[in-house]
């Protein structure tokens, strides 16, 4: 079938469109200028330098940077004992199971914001890094499940078995047949977990302190009183090192995984 | 590389299982001789794979004995029975080599490098797979998945390997190929074999003996030859091979006594049609209704006269493709047997049934 004119129109625009904000933002960071604004009127490297000799902003990147790396790597631990836990149960179980590690995404975040404020006000952990790791350790579950527990899916449990009569103790033909099998997964819902947790705004918004920031919450509070580019120059580094990140996970286990989940060719077709 | 000694005498002593209400298996008893290529032969759901995977270790039986060269298997897990298996789906390992797929085994035994090299080298020679060590699992065709399998498996000298249904997933051709090959692999290794599969052809033309199940329950368990010629039961006359069962009542009109309830079970090689009909002790009178010409044979189906419509059971006879002469649907012909040629089924062992 032959792609008509509108359709093709509509594709070039979204093509357009999507790069715009990034042209946008790494554009108007190498203004001299105190004022945001596209395009820039000369060049300049004064917000980067602004950024990396400003302590706030160096301790808020650190924290967030902290926080997305720890959430990251608990959230994909669990999933993986989550995943190998759910594929024995009975269905129901898992299907209960599931709906509550997905649960996070079908709720506003502004409303799971003002739960967390409440609680982990009563607990003590209000404005700190503790609570806000638990926060981000929910908000990042559903992105961090699903590829460990699609890829655990797509493998046959006669591989474990056959390693077993082989001569493998359960845990070497996990770690053998199994953890190799699922490093796609792995990698992918570290990438999700990191990704989603460096990003947050919403709920961390309710949850930083007067002495405890995240970096986007930073960006976002010195937006409301002040426009100038050091957000962009802020922005541009986020997504180098996003891209740069991105890069990396696919040189090491390749992103075909993000691509078509349900296809990846891990099956020995037999 | 056959094993000093006779290893592989596995002893099935009235092993059961069941699932829910489900009689899995239902006591069966084998007494598999070392060196021996056994098949478990019924049609699916009948039990012969969870024996099989009981054998390996995946499954427990309820109740009864397993023992391997006098080692009882209950309690040992999968990997430390000395059993080895080939997968339904072959399980190998994707993200592994070929040559990485038949080391694993021996690596967990912690070998030598140069020792491995060496054994997967040789086994993967067994196989005819020499040359193909560095390749993915992925970059190979269905028959050299298969040999890798093999290899796998026999690399560690097992003293059974067990096969489940290997060749179902491949084409005709290259089946019959891989069975020959197989046959040959295990008369050179020397290895206790077990093979399940739900093709009759394919049990009696590889096994030394053969173990019939059908719903849980062991049938007959004999040689290919016997199996045929001398069907135990109802059951295994009707899944090996096309037979003609009759019953004393329905042999009665054309002369021929049999005890009551027992059964006679003639084989449609057996029958001869027209002109040759003549000189056979029982003759039936009927009319041809299919022929089935398939270039060496034709099968025929006769429907006897002086039945009533619809209780009509009709007779198979397998013909010589030239003794055919005419013979088509519609036309009148004669069908000849030798009782003395067909086996008796008492009523006492009369179980199963189509």
């Amino acid at each position: 079938m032959r792609t008509g004119f509108p359709t093709r129109a509509l594709a070039a625009l979204l093509l357009v469109l999507l790069p715009a904000p990034l042209v946008i933002v790494i554009g108007s960071s190498f203004s001299p200028r105190a004022v945001l604004g596209f395009p820039p009127p000369g060049f300049s490297w004064r917000w980067y330098v602004e950024f990396l000799g400003t302590p706030s902003w160096l301790v808020a990147f650190g924290i967030s940077a902290a926080l997305a790396l720890v959430s990251a790597v608990l959230t994909t631990l669990a999933s993986i004992g989550a995943a190998l836990a759910l594929r024995r149960a009975p269905a129901r179980l898992r299907g209960i199971a599931e709906t509550a590690i997905l649960a996070p995404l079908l709720f506003p975040h502004a409303a799971l914001a003002i739960g967390f404020l409440g609680w982990l006000g009563m607990a003590g952990l209000g404005g700190s890094f503790a609570g806000m790791l638990i926060a981000h350790l929910v908000l990042c579950a559903p992105f961090a499940y699903r590829p460990v527990a699609v890829s655990l899916a797509q493998i046959d449990s006669s591989l474990p078995e056959a390693a077993t009569i082989l001569g493998a103790e359960p845990g070497q033909a996990f770690r053998r047949v199994v953890l190799p099998l699922l490093r796609p997964g792995i990698a992918a819902s570290l990438l999700f977990g990191f990704i989603i947790s460096f990003d947050e705004v919403t709920v961390s918004m309710f949850l930083v302190g007067p002495e405890f920031t995240t970096l986007p919450v930073a960006i976002y509070a010195r937006l409301n009183d002040s426009a100038d580019p050091v957000v962009a120059a802020i922005s541009s580094i986020l997504i180098l090192l996003t891209a740069g990140l991105v890069l990396l996970m696919d040189r090491l286990v390749g992103l075909r995984i993000f691509v078509d989940i349900e296809e990846d060719g891990r099956h020995p077709s037999a | 590389m056959p094993r000093s000694g006779s290893v592989g005498h596995l002893e099935i002593d009235s092993v059961s299982r069941s699932f829910g209400s489900l009689r899995a298996v239902n006591a069966v008893s084998l007494d598999i001789a070392a060196g021996e290529f056994i098949a478990f032969l019924g049609p699916s759901g009948c039990g012969k794979t969870t024996l099989l995977r009981i054998i390996a270790g995946f499954e427990a039986a309820d109740s009864g004995r397993l023992t391997l060269d006098g080692r009882v298997l209950a309690g040992l897990p999968p990997n430390r029975r000395d059993v080895g298996m080939v997968f339904q789906n072959l399980a190998l390992f994707p993200h592994l080599t070929v040559a990485e797929n038949v080391a694993f085994g021996l690596e967990l035994r912690r070998k030598g490098t140069a020792e491995i090299a060496r054994q997967v080298e040789e086994a993967l020679a067994l196989v005819a797979l020499d040359g193909l060590a560095g390749r993915r699992i992925q970059q190979l065709s269905g028959g050299q998945r298969q040999r890798v399998a093999l290899a796998r498996a026999l690399v560690l000298h097992p003293a059974v390997l067990l096969l489940d249904e290997p060749l179902s997933a491949l084409d005709l051709k290259l089946r019959r190929q891989l069975q020959g090959e197989l046959k040959a692999l295990q008369r050179r290794t020397g290895t206790t074999f077990v093979f399940v599969t739900h093709d009759q052809e394919e049990a009696l033309s590889m096994a030394d003996r053969v173990a019939v199940f059908n719903r849980g329950g062991l049938e007959q368990f004999d040689t290919p030859q016997a199996l045929y010629g001398r069907p135990a039961t109802r059951f295994v006359a009707e899944f090996v091979g096309d037979a003609n069962i009759r019953s004393a009542a329905q042999l009665a009109p054309l002369g021929l006594s049999l005890p009551a309830g027992s059964l006679l079970v003639i084989r449609p090689e057996d029958c001869v049609v027209g002109t040759a009909a003549a000189a056979a002790p029982v003759r039936i009178d009927g009319v041809v209704e299919a022929v089935d010409f398939v270039g060496p044979h034709a099968r025929l189906r006769v429907a006897p006269d002086g039945m009533p419509a619809g209780t009509t059971e009709p007779w198979l006879a397998l013909l010589p493709g030239a003794a055919l002469d005419g013979l088509a649907p519609g036309a009148r012909a004669t069908l000849g047997f030798d009782p003395a040629r067909a086996a008796q089924l008492p009523a006492s062992q009369i179980r199963g049934g189509a």
